[in-house]
């Protein structure tokens, strides 16, 4: 296990739990005596000082793997006067203080509730936020979380994914009678040469933008996921056809007006009432409606 | 046959490659360092030297990229990213040629400038172009299959990508890729047909290579090409394992024998320097062996359903059992079968 990184150390969060230890070190080291040997417990210094350790190691992880703000700040300033009191306390085992000296048993004992109680905060907070990130991810996510599903740009699901939400919509809506649900397709018509024109860091922040919209103007219910490239299927699941298509037109009108597309591109959107006993019949259908319109289109213009 | 490089030697300029890589994979959530993680390379490395490369650690690179981006469409973005931003002067040479034909050979020339994906010596057909990609040996295991994978996905967006560019009717080529690679949705729209066969391949309508680009810059073209010729080491130095793979294949159609023996004479070293100079590329001499029989296989059925007696004197087997146990060794199948696959094939290449 790496023990040391970089990005730890250039962290002045974690340089600042370093002080604190130091400062304790210096105030135990001119207030107080080294004590003799023999009446050092080990037991004691090893309790304390895992407990310590360990206190420590949960802070640093913290603060370094967390996003900046509230929560993690009440989480460090928290983890810090824990630390203070911790440090003293193991320090104690190694230093004897003047029985009129007062100063270090309330630094010692003080720091140590009010730490916990902003804590106690911090997790109160982080319990709202989780409520939150699981909501926005409803849309995402729905009841399956599966990592090796997922599209590394959009953080969507990707099509095996899909098959497993369609699958379970079907099965639903056989075994009680629940309302229909629709599948969407979602693609940029001519992506290719705005991929070409632009380059892939364009096409790559488009496709990006594109998904981070669809999912702010889904429903919590719905799903989306990126089939490939610029293609893009949603679940909307019991709705009726006429209300699909009512809601992807909202969307497909904001993906363009929002998207800033150039004027060769376009959203194109086709929706398909599920009346397969399958999930892959299911979007092969609605695969075959999308190639039937993008054949006649031309036509009938 | 020339002396050739070793695999360990740093032929192969990987800057344009890799400045199109990393943005991608860093957009897909990999960073640099951990896409080196597990590879021989390191950004401080490549700084060193100058982003040249050796072939193992190009392979390397291409099954890390393989493995952890998980991404379909990552070689064809990449490759995309090579034409559209111009990162390499081989792609404006080949754009810019006369003729497809003259595309290919400065392709398969000057390759090491690109990535060290092989051709096999192309086979020419009635009325298309067969063009082969070897499986590149090397890495042990899972990675081999996931750099083989890698290879062929940037070999066939390569190809394509310079057949749009060269403005060809790409919807008449026809795009064959092995069982276990599965075929970018934007390929099966762009080609006419994608089927499956043991060794990676491309078929060119024949009468394609003569066709001239509409676009064609002369000066960027011979601009292109000063620098190829700078950039490339040496201008003679062939592909090692194309050298051997050409003079095995030689020595099957003259009916020749070929062993280890001939073929360290053919060179002018010593068995055992023979031996560690293939090992070097990932390959034992009977491992080549079978691949340009296999190979050699495939165009034989392509052209003509050939019995197995036939097939077996076409490929240097003495008995037709031995020749049947070793196509089932290579693909799992019998010939019978094989046969029934590529005649279908042929079928539908014939009307190209």
């Amino acid at each position: 296990m790496r023990m040391i990184n970089l990005r730890y150390i250039s962290n002045w969060r974690v340089l600042l739990i370093a002080v604190v230890v130091l400062v304790c070190l210096l105030l135990s080291s001119q207030l107080g005596v080294v004590k003799p040997y023999e009446i050092v417990d080990p037991l004691d210094i090893l309790g304390e000082g895992s407990t310590l350790f360990l206190t420590i190691l949960i802070v640093i992880f913290t603060v370094t793997d967390r996003p900046r703000g509230n929560v993690t700040n009440l989480f460090y300033s928290g983890g810090l006067l824990l630390i203070f009191s911790m440090t003293l306390d193991v320090l104690d085992e190694f230093f004897r203080y003047p029985d009129a000296l007062r100063l270090l048993s309330w630094l010692e004992s003080f720091p140590l509730p009010v730490g916990l109680i902003i804590i106690s905060f911090a997790a109160a907070e982080w319990r709202r936020e989780n409520k939150m990130l699981s909501r926005q991810l409803m849309v995402r996510e729905k009841n399956l979380r599966s990592h090796q599903w997922v599209d590394p740009l959009t953080s969507l699901y990707t099509t095996p994914y899909f098959i497993k939400l369609v699958e379970r919509e079907i099965a639903l809506q056989n075994s009680t009678d629940a309302e229909s649900t629709v599948l969407v397709s979602v693609n940029f018509k001519n992506f290719a040469q705005y991929n070409h024109e632009m380059g892939t860091k364009a096409g790559d922040e488009l496709l990006h933008q594109a998904s981070e919209l669809m999912v702010l103007l889904l429903r919590p219910q719905d799903c989306l996921c990126r089939e490939h490239s610029d293609h893009f299927l949603i679940l909307l699941p019991q709705t009726r056809l006429s209300q699909a298509d009512r809601l992807m037109k909202v969307i497909a009108q904001n993906l363009n007006s929002e998207l800033e597309l150039p004027n060769y591109m376009s959203v194109e959107v086709h929706t398909h009432h599920v009346e397969e006993l399958s999930a892959v019949d299911a979007i092969t259908a609605l695969h075959t409606q999308v190639e039937e319109m993008t054949h006649y289109a031309p036509l009938a213009n | 046959m020339r002396p050739w490089p070793t695999s360990d030697q740093r032929r192969l300029l990987g800057k344009p490659f890799i400045r199109a890589l990393l943005p991608l994979a860093e957009r897909r959530g990999i960073s640099s360092s951990e896409l080196f993680r597990g590879t021989l390379l390191s950004e401080q490395k490549l700084q060193i030297n100058n982003f040249r490369l050796t072939d193992h650690e190009m392979l390397s690179l291409l099954a890390s990229a393989e493995e952890k981006i998980n991404d379909p469409h990552l070689w064809q973005l990449v490759v995309e990213t090579l034409f559209s931003d111009r990162l390499n002067p081989l792609i404006d040479l080949t754009v810019h040629a006369q003729t497809l034909k003259q595309a290919l050979i400065h392709l398969s020339r000057f390759q090491s400038l690109i990535q060290p994906f092989l051709f096999a010596p192309t086979q020419r057909f009635e009325n298309y172009l067969q063009l082969d990609f070897i499986p590149v040996e090397g890495l042990s295991g899972k990675m081999n299959q996931l750099c083989y994978s890698a290879n062929c996905k940037i070999g066939v967006a390569i190809l394509l990508m310079l057949g749009r560019a060269r403005g060809l009717a790409v919807n008449q080529w026809h795009v064959s890729l092995p069982e276990d690679i599965s075929p970018l949705p934007t390929w099966k729209k762009w080609v006419k047909e994608v089927s499956s066969r043991p060794i990676c391949g491309l078929s060119i309508p024949a009468e394609q290579l003569q066709e001239h680009s509409p676009e064609r810059n002369l000066a960027q073209y011979h601009q292109a090409l000063s620098f190829c010729q700078m950039q490339h080491q040496t201008q003679t130095q062939a592909s090692a394992m194309l050298s051997v793979f050409k003079w095995l294949d030689y020595q099957l159609e003259t009916g020749h024998d070929a062993s280890l023996t001939e073929l360290a004479t053919e060179i002018g070293i010593s068995l055992s320097s023979c031996k560690r100079l293939l090992a070097s590329h990932g390959y034992s001499f009977q491992q080549i062996y079978d691949l340009v029989r296999l190979h050699r296989l495939l165009n034989l059925l392509q052209k003509y359903p050939y019995s197995n007696v036939e097939l077996a004197q076409k490929l240097g087997y003495s008995n037709p059992n031995n020749f049947r146990r070793a196509c089932k060794r290579w693909l799992g199948i019998v010939p019978e079968e094989l046969r029934q696959q590529q005649s279908a094939l042929f079928i539908s290449n014939s009307a190209l």
